[in-house]
């Protein structure tokens, strides 16, 4: 069981899950626990021989019932490739897992905010290689939502809609754009290549979403990852996050996904430091303009 | 626990699902596209 503890000098709150120190970590693919499970083998996480998209309790939750929940989303029962390699109806059928995941997850009284992401690569502290991502159902609203809600207060209105009118009115950062979605590195990028997949209509979440706009996320996101790896010709870390509207009634919320990558070269990591860490200011070597001509060199659907 | 899942018995959009408890009590949720 994990415990909450208010920092009262960052004002947020820090979550003890100190079960998570053993879990798996690295291991071989014979050992990997989210491969479908082989005759005569180990059982898995997933008992059976073949599977499309599981979704089940963490062994080691951050949070659980009846206060939250933490899950894992395996994308496919392929060991080896990645979110960018799926086949794209896999793309498109994870996001209605998302949906069904946040719809179901968000409609209990016990979750504030359901936050799904991916850590993808040993970089940003991946302890499985095989496809997948994971979700939090949180208790209480974190700080990053709230800051979103903060600025659109600050601007009066939506402030991801006010974002992406900018973008696209000089749209030197934009990547990639389609009817539903658009994708580019934000003005004020905090990490060299952080990129934001945005949807054009005001939507919340992916629950307000046509099925026309959730094939076109899945696209987008596909096509951003797919550049990633292109960028330096390796398999390119990244944490991508879903962000949308919290669920504990206070509405707003705008469906983007933002990806924090932390290479700045093929071999050379961002750290977030002293400056970062002790004063909370983000220090870029590049700018965002020059990290969105490069990755619109190589990305498929460039404007 | 059996090689092959159980079949489905709801559906969500274009998928199909199917709940499971696990041997240790653990919600398991199989996702699978309806239409193969």
């Amino acid at each position: 069981v994990s415990e909450q503890r208010f920092n009262e000098l960052r004002g947020e709150q820090v979550v003890y899950a100190v079960a998570r120190q053993e879990r798996t970590f690295l291991p071989d693919a014979e050992h990997c626990p989210l491969c479908p499970t082989r005759p005569g083998g180990p059982v898995t996480e997933i008992p059976f021989e073949a599977f499309e998209i599981a979704v089940f309790d963490n062994l080691f939750p951050t949070f659980e019932a009846p206060a939250g929940a933490a899950e894992v989303v395996v994308y496919t029962d392929d060991h080896d490739g990645s979110f960018a390699g799926l086949e794209p109806q896999r793309a498109r059928d994870l996001m209605w897992v998302w949906r069904q995941r946040y719809e179901e997850l968000g409609a209990r009284e016990d979750v504030a905010y359901v936050l799904i992401f991916e850590n993808r690569g040993v970089e940003v502290g991946t302890t499985l290689h095989h496809p997948h991502g994971q979700i939090y159902a949180f208790p209480f609203l974190p700080p990053v939502p709230a800051a979103e809600l903060a600025a659109d207060a600050r601007l009066g209105g939506c402030a991801v809609c006010a974002l992406l009118e900018r973008e696209l009115e000089a749209p030197e950062r934009v990547l990639y754009a389609s009817e539903a979605v658009v994708a580019y590195v934000p003005f004020a990028a905090r990490w060299p290549y952080e990129t934001h997949v945005v949807m054009r209509a005001h939507r919340p979440s992916l629950v307000e979403c046509s099925a026309g706009e959730l094939d076109g996320l899945a696209a987008a996101l596909q096509a951003v990852t797919r550049s990633f790896d292109r960028l330096f010709d390796r398999p390119f870390p990244y944490v991508m996050v879903l962000h949308q509207a919290p669920c504990d009634g206070r509405g707003a919320g705008h469906l983007h996904v933002e990806f924090y990558p932390p290479l700045r070269s093929a071999r050379k990591l961002k750290y977030p430091a002293g400056c970062e860490q002790g004063a909370g200011t983000f220090i870029m070597d590049v700018l965002p303009e020059a990290s969105a001509a490069a990755l619109r060199a190589v990305i498929d659907g460039a404007p | 626990m059996p090689a092959q899942p159980p079949p489905p018995t709801e559906r969500y959009g274009p998928l199909a699902l199917v709940r499971i408890v696990k041997e240790d009590g653990r919600a398991l949720i199989l996702f699978s596209h309806a239409a193969r």
